[in-house]
C-alpha cells in the first residue's frame, strides 16, 4: 500500500514537472517570437524613415549608404523594399534597385537556386521588381517547380518578360492544374499585347473550359482587338459560361464588325448570355441594334430589361424615342415601367 | 490600351531635391500646356484617403516636401468625416478601401454641396478603362494608376490647384 502511494506521488510530481515545463516552454517561445516581431517592426520603421529621407533626393549615394548600413538585416530590408517597390514607379524605383543590388542581390541569386522551396519562393517574390536578364534562365527553371513557386515566378516574369519567357508562361498555364488557372489572369494582364500570340495559340488547343473562359476574358480586359475573330469563334460553344464570356469580351472590344455575333448571342437560349449580349450591344451604340434592344425590354428577365434600357439610353435620341414608345404601351407593364424609369433617368441627366 | 497612363515612355517633369523645377506634360487633359512652370503649393491642405500605410507614407513625404499640409484617413468613413470637419484644397482617394468603396466616397463627396467643388484625384491600381471612366464621369478630376510616380503626382496636384485658383 505504501509502495503504491509512493508511485502515485512520484507520477503526480512527474506530470506536474512536465506540465510546468511545457507551459514555461510555451511562454518563453512566445516571448521570443514577440521580441523578434518587435525588433522587426522597430528595424522596419528605422529603415523606412531612412528610405523616405532619401526619396526625392538626387543621386544614389545615400541609397548605397543605406544598403551598406542595413545589409545585415536582409529579411527586414527585403520587406521594406518589396512594399515600396509595389507603391513606387519611375526614378524613385531605381533607388530601390540600387539598394537591392548592393545589399541583397547575391543572397537573392543563391535563394533562386536553393534546394529549399521556401527560399526559392521568397526569391520568386522579388523577381518582378529586381530581376535582370542574367536571372531569366533560373527564373524559367522555377516554372517547373511546385505550383506555388511556379505561379510566383510566372507572375514575376510577366513584369519584364523576354521573347522566350512568354511561350513558357503559356505552356505553364496549359499544363497547370485548373485550380491554379485563375492565378494566371494577372500574369496575362501584365503581358498586355505581348500575350496576343500566346492566347491565339492556346484558344486553338483543346483546353479545359475554365481555361478557355480565362483566355476569352483576358482578351476583353487588356483588350486585344486582333483576337476578336478568335473569340467570336466560340459564340456557338455548347457551354453557357463560355458564350457569356464571348458576349462580355466582344462588348469590351467595341468592334462594329462583331455586331452580327452579338445579335446572334442576344437570341441565346440562356437568359444570362442574352443579358450580357444586350449590355454589349448597348455599349456598341449602333443603330442596327435598336430593334433588338427595344424587344429586350419585353423580356421576362429583369437583368435583360435593365440592360436594354441602359443600352437605349446610350443611343441618344433614337433610343429615347424607343423608350417613349414602350413606356406608352399597355400590353406589358413591366416593359413600360422599365422604359419609364429610363426616361426619368434621362430627364434627370438632362438627356430628355 | 496602355494600363499605365504614366508608364514608361511618357515624358515626365524633372525633379531636383524633391522639388519639381519644370514640367513636360504627359498629354493628359489636366495639363494646361507644355513647359509650363509648376506653381508653388503655398501650404494648401490635402486629404489622403488610402488604407495602405506605405502609400500614405510616400504620399505624405512628397506632399510635405512640396509644402502641402497633409491629413490622412485609412477608410472612407473617416475620410468623409475629416473632409467635412476641415475641407481640404484637394483629396487623393484610393478606390479599394475597407468598408465603403472609393466610388461610394466619391459619390458622397459630389452629393455634398460644400464638398463637391473640391477636386478629387483617384489613386488606384485598377487599370481597367471602365473603372477609369466610372471615376471620371462620377466627378473625379483625374485618375492616376498605382504604382505612383511621385514627380507626376506632384505635378498634377499643383496644376489642378493652380487651375482652381
Amino acid at each position: 500500500m505504501k509502495l503504491y502511494s509512493s508511485l502515485v506521488l512520484v507520477s503526480f510530481l512527474g506530470l506536474l514537472v512536465i506540465t510546468v515545463g511545457l507551459f514555461l516552454t510555451i511562454i518563453i517561445r512566445r516571448a521570443i517570437v514577440q521580441y523578434r516581431e518587435r525588433e522587426f517592426a522597430v528595424r522596419y520603421r528605422e529603415i523606412e524613415v531612412e528610405l523616405l529621407k532619401l526619396l526625392g533626393e538626387p543621386g544614389v549615394d545615400r541609397a548605397l549608404a543605406l544598403a551598406d548600413r542595413y545589409a545585415k538585416f536582409p529579411h527586414v530590408l527585403t520587406d521594406v523594399l518589396l512594399n515600396y517597390a509595389r507603391s513606387l514607379w519611375g526614378g524613385e524605383r531605381a533607388k530601390l534597385s540600387a539598394i537591392f543590388d548592393r545589399a541583397l542581390r547575391p543572397r537573392f541569386r543563391s535563394d533562386l537556386s536553393s534546394r529549399r522551396i521556401v527560399r526559392r519562393l521568397r526569391a520568386a517574390r522579388l523577381i518582378g521588381f529586381f530581376a535582370d536578364q542574367a536571372d531569366e534562365a533560373v527564373i524559367q527553371g522555377l516554372l517547373r517547380d511546385p505550383p506555388i513557386v511556379r505561379l510566383a515566378a510566372a507572375n514575376a516574369i510577366a513584369q519584364s518578360p523576354s521573347t522566350e519567357a512568354v511561350p513558357i508562361i503559356f505552356r505553364a498555364f496549359e499544363t497547370d492544374d485548373v485550380a491554379n488557372a485563375h492565378a494566371y489572369k494577372n500574369v496575362f494582364f501584365s503581358l498586355q499585347l505581348r500575350a496576343e500570340n500566346g492566347i491565339r495559340e492556346a484558344l486553338r488547343k483543346s483546353l479545359e473550359l475554365e481555361k478557355i473562359e480565362i483566355l476569352i476574358e483576358i482578351v476583353g480586359a487588356i483588350p486585344i482587338i486582333a483576337l476578336a475573330e478568335d473569340v467570336a469563334a466560340f459564340a456557338g460553344h455548347s457551354d453557357k459560361e463560355i458564350r457569356l464570356r464571348v458576349a462580355q469580351t466582344l462588348g469590351s472590344l467595341r468592334l462594329p464588325d462583331m455586331l452580327p455575333v452579338l445579335l446572334r448571342l442576344a437570341r441565346d437560349e440562356a437568359w444570362e448570355v442574352v443579358a450580357q449580349a444586350i449590355k454589349s450591344l448597348g455599349r456598341l451604340g449602333r443603330s442596327e441594334a435598336l430593334d433588338v434592344l427595344t424587344q429586350a425590354l419585353f423580356s421576362r428577365q429583369w437583368h435583360v430589361r435593365y440592360n436594354a434600357r441602359e443600352g437605349l439610353l446610350n443611343m441618344g435620341e433614337a433610343g429615347i424615342a424607343r423608350l417613349e414608345q414602350v413606356a406608352g404601351q399597355t400590353l406589358d407593364r413591366y416593359a413600360a415601367d422599365m422604359a419609364a424609369m429610363g426616361l426619368v433617368d434621362a430627364a434627370s441627366k438632362g438627356g430628355a | 490600351m496602355d494600363s499605365k497612363p504614366n508608364g514608361p515612355g511618357s515624358r515626365v517633369p524633372q525633379e531636383k531635391n524633391g522639388d519639381i523645377i519644370g514640367s513636360s506634360p504627359d498629354g493628359r487633359s489636366t495639363m494646361p500646356g507644355p513647359n509650363r512652370a509648376v506653381p508653388p503649393a503655398a501650404g494648401k491642405s490635402i486629404l489622403v484617403i488610402d488604407d495602405d500605410q506605405t502609400n500614405q507614407n510616400i504620399i505624405r513625404h512628397f506632399l510635405e516636401k512640396n509644402g502641402f499640409a497633409v491629413a490622412s484617413a485609412g477608410d472612407g468613413e473617416e475620410g468623409l468625416r475629416q473632409a467635412r470637419d476641415k475641407p481640404p484644397a484637394l483629396i487623393l482617394l484610393d478606390l479599394m478601401l475597407p468598408g465603403m468603396s472609393g466610388f461610394q466616397v466619391l459619390s458622397r463627396l459630389k452629393q455634398d454641396a460644400a464638398l463637391a467643388p473640391i477636386p478629387v484625384v483617384i489613386l488606384s491600381s485598377l487599370t481597367q478603362e471602365d473603372d477609369m471612366m466610372k471615376a471620371l464621369t462620377s466627378g473625379a478630376a483625374d485618375y492616376i494608376t498605382k504604382p505612383l510616380s511621385p514627380v507626376v503626382l506632384m505635378t498634377k496636384i499643383k496644376l489642378l490647384l493652380a487651375g482652381r485658383s
